[in-house]
């Protein structure tokens, strides 16, 4: 069985529809959505999604950092 | 070796083996903007804290840590020799207190990740009891997303999303049980974990640092505002004073304040761990 970032694949997916002349959203909100959509996609393939460490961990912005989402995510 | 990632404040190397190698930098982040100016002994601290950790938590779960001498040379007391794993796709955050996202999602929806809480809480504030709160990771659209625990389940399967709330919160638990009893309030931290090659789910990244979680000084707790991080605070005040529009790049930061920051680095790491830092 092989692996797939889920990440990557909604990546895949949005460059995909906007070749088929579509304008996707990521919906704010809906992210869970589209990641729990890219898990089963791959799991329906009959890959496992998994991420490598480099692109799980948080090397760039610490999770300590995120507190000036509060601010810049403001509606 | 080979450098397969730079961060703000942490580099990833590929040994020869297969092993990965973590490596911690000076560089402080204030608003999510690398500051110029490295404060020395901060990557040094913030690994060593994190083994620390580690090795407290080994009788919870397994982590991904091979050794923490068995580095390179140059990167002697601020590297982690570890595991690959295969990394769960959510990232997993324990929060003890109201803060950050979790204050923003209270406030417009009264729960977090779909757990409600009581009415009338503010910034700040102690949570009845700490809750598991995943998200996304910040990859998808630029910031993580809260997660439903159904959302988990769907997602990775109901024994892997049980586990990792269990684990979460247990590691959270006695993390902030522990600091709690040397002034240092953890207000909530963020876990990674994966699959080792024999299909072990598995501690990984780091654990129960200032990078990966809140820490704020309990003489200094008041519930109703924002609250003071336990190190980087003069940092940020010192940023604030300057006029600083917070986009980069970042000021120079001046050495009293660096040596104020490295001195409050230094104290976390000594209160928690009840060893002596000796300067590098």
């Amino acid at each position: 069985m092989g692996e797939y970032d889920p990440y990557r694949l909604i990546d895949d997916v949005e460059s995909l529809l906007v070749s088929h002349g579509l304008e996707p959203l990521r919906v704010p909100g809906r992210g869970g959505d589209r990641l729990a959509g890219a898990g089963r996609l791959l799991r329906g393939f009959g890959l496992e999604p998994r991420m490598a460490p480099e692109d799980a961990f948080d090397l760039g912005v610490p999770f300590q950092g995120r507190i000036n989402q509060a601010e810049t995510l403001k509606d | 070796m080979k450098h397969i990632h730079a961060g703000k404040v942490r580099d990833l190397y590929e040994l020869d083996g297969g092993d990965i190698l973590l490596v911690a930098s000076d560089r402080v982040s204030v608003y999510d903007v690398s500051l110029p100016t490295p404060i020395p002994d901060k990557g040094k601290l913030l690994n060593q804290l994190s083994a620390w950790w580690f090795d407290r938590m080994a009788e919870v779960v397994p982590n991904h840590v091979v050794s923490t001498t068995d580095v390179p040379e140059e990167f002697a007391g601020r590297a982690m020799r570890c595991k690959p794993l295969k990394m769960v796709q959510v990232e997993c955050i324990a929060r003890g207190y109201l803060a950050g996202l979790g204050l923003r999602e209270y406030q417009r929806d009264g729960k977090i990740s779909g757990v409600a809480l009581p009415p009338g809480l503010v910034e700040g504030d102690k949570l009845p009891e700490p809750i598991f709160t995943p998200t996304t990771k910040i990859s998808d659209t630029g910031h993580d997303e809260f997660m439903t625990f159904d959302e988990v389940l769907n997602e990775i399967g109901e024994d892997t999303a049980k586990r990792l709330r269990e684990l979460t919160l247990e590691i959270y638990a006695r993390g902030a049980e522990h600091a709690a009893a040397q002034g240092v309030i953890i207000a909530d931290t963020k876990l990674e974990f994966g699959f080792d090659a024999d299909g072990t789910l598995t501690l990984g990244d780091e654990v129960l640092t200032s990078d990966s979680s809140r820490f704020w000084p309990a003489d200094e707790w008041e519930p109703g505002r924002p609250q003071h991080a336990f190190d980087k605070q003069f940092v940020r005040d010192w940023s604030r004073s300057t006029g600083w529009d917070q986009t980069p790049p970042g000021p120079e930061i001046p050495a009293d304040i660096v040596e104020q920051t490295r001195q409050r680095y230094t104290e976390v790491y000594e209160r928690i761990t009840g060893k002596t830092w000796v300067r590098g």
